[in-house]
């Protein structure tokens, strides 16, 4: 059996490899890597920093002058997702561009609710993560999602 | 060891309000209130740590003093180290939720969370992972951080003559974070 990388594995990777796993003898099975469970937590929160990262860029598209304070922001939620992945592959897949509000505060406004929001996600996926390091580096997405909150009020003001 | 990461929580907080009764002596107005306020909620995280270190059968136990980072003796300075106190608890906030499980976990995460937001208050540009190590604060650097026009700004007085004055206004650098090394 050709070696299996986690790359790759996802949930019908998972189910194909249980089958293949099936046919083989119970000894000397190969040295597989079966899918982490964790890889759900790691899955979901790329989920949910490709939407945050959707919707800043459908509020700079919206309101260019805000660009340059939004950019930052959202190229850490870019350095979130990549961390959050690992080494685990990750589509993404095309999602629709968020609606965005014509008014500038409502759309920072809506920045902040899904910034909480994301806060929120990330201590119950960390709780949830059965790697402590994972839960930590999910920890450390959420509180710096926490203090993304503040920014943005800063800059509703 | 659960403990173990609780005793050092509550050494942190220890640290933490410390540093925040001699930053705080720094300021004024609203960045005063804004001290005050975050002495009283290190030390209600202090004694949360301290009752869960009792109740794992570990006595907690407190330095007679602390050398902090760098001398605080104005405004930008005390902010200076309001964030590094801040960041350095977020380091050691984030190692508990890596050590603990369940409720413990929750709390630690969430105790991260209000960090940052602390931190960010102060005038920190925020980082994609707070509270890693990186660069000591060093006065006169990383206590620049312009005055911001909401929040707990707005009532910063002149900077004394002898003081170097804050750089312009930056939005996307993070200030250097501290390992708060010396702030044990």
């Amino acid at each position: 059996m050709p070696e299996l990388s986690r790359r790759g594995l996802l949930v019908g990777g998972a189910i194909a490899l249980g089958v293949g796993l099936a046919g083989c003898s119970s000894t000397n099975l190969p040295a597989l890597s079966l899918p982490d469970p964790d890889d759900e937590y790691r899955l979901s929160t790329a989920a949910s920093e490709q939407e945050l990262i959707g919707l800043y860029s459908a509020v700079i598209a919206a309101f260019p002058g805000l660009a340059r304070k939004l950019n930052p922001i959202r190229q850490q939620h870019a350095d979130h997702l990549r961390a959050a992945l690992g080494d685990v592959d990750f589509s993404g897949g095309a999602t629709a561009p968020p609606k965005v509000t014509a008014n500038r505060s409502a759309a920072l406004r809506q920045l902040v609710r899904a910034e909480r929001s994301a806060a929120k996600e990330r201590t119950n996926a960390s709780v949830a993560a059965k790697d402590g390091e994972l839960a930590r580096l999910i920890a450390q997405i959420g509180a710096s999602e926490s203090s993304h909150k503040v920014l943005l009020v800063r800059i509703t003001k | 060891m659960t403990a173990d990461s609780w005793a050092r929580i509550v050494a942190g907080e220890e640290a933490a309000i410390y540093a925040y009764e001699v930053l705080t002596a720094e300021l004024a107005g609203e960045k005063r209130a804004a001290g005050m306020d975050a002495i009283l909620a290190h030390r209600q995280a202090r004694d949360t740590a301290r009752a869960r270190l009792l109740e794992e059968g570990e006595s907690p136990s407190s330095p007679a003093s602390y050398d902090l980072p760098f001398p605080v003796n104005s405004e930008s300075t005390a902010v200076a180290l309001a964030v590094t106190v801040e960041l350095r608890l977020v380091d050691q906030y984030l190692s508990h939720v890596e050590e603990t499980a369940g409720a413990e976990r929750r709390y630690a995460s969430e105790s991260a969370q209000e960090g940052t937001i602390r931190a960010t208050r102060w005038g920190w540009e925020t980082a994609a992972f707070p509270g890693g190590s990186s660069a000591p604060v060093v006065p006169g650097e990383s206590a620049t951080s312009p005055p911001s026009p909401s929040g707990t700004d707005g009532t910063s007085s002149p900077a004394s003559p002898q003081e170097p004055s804050p750089p312009p206004a930056q939005d996307s650098a993070p200030l250097p974070q501290g390992d708060g090394a010396t702030l044990q």
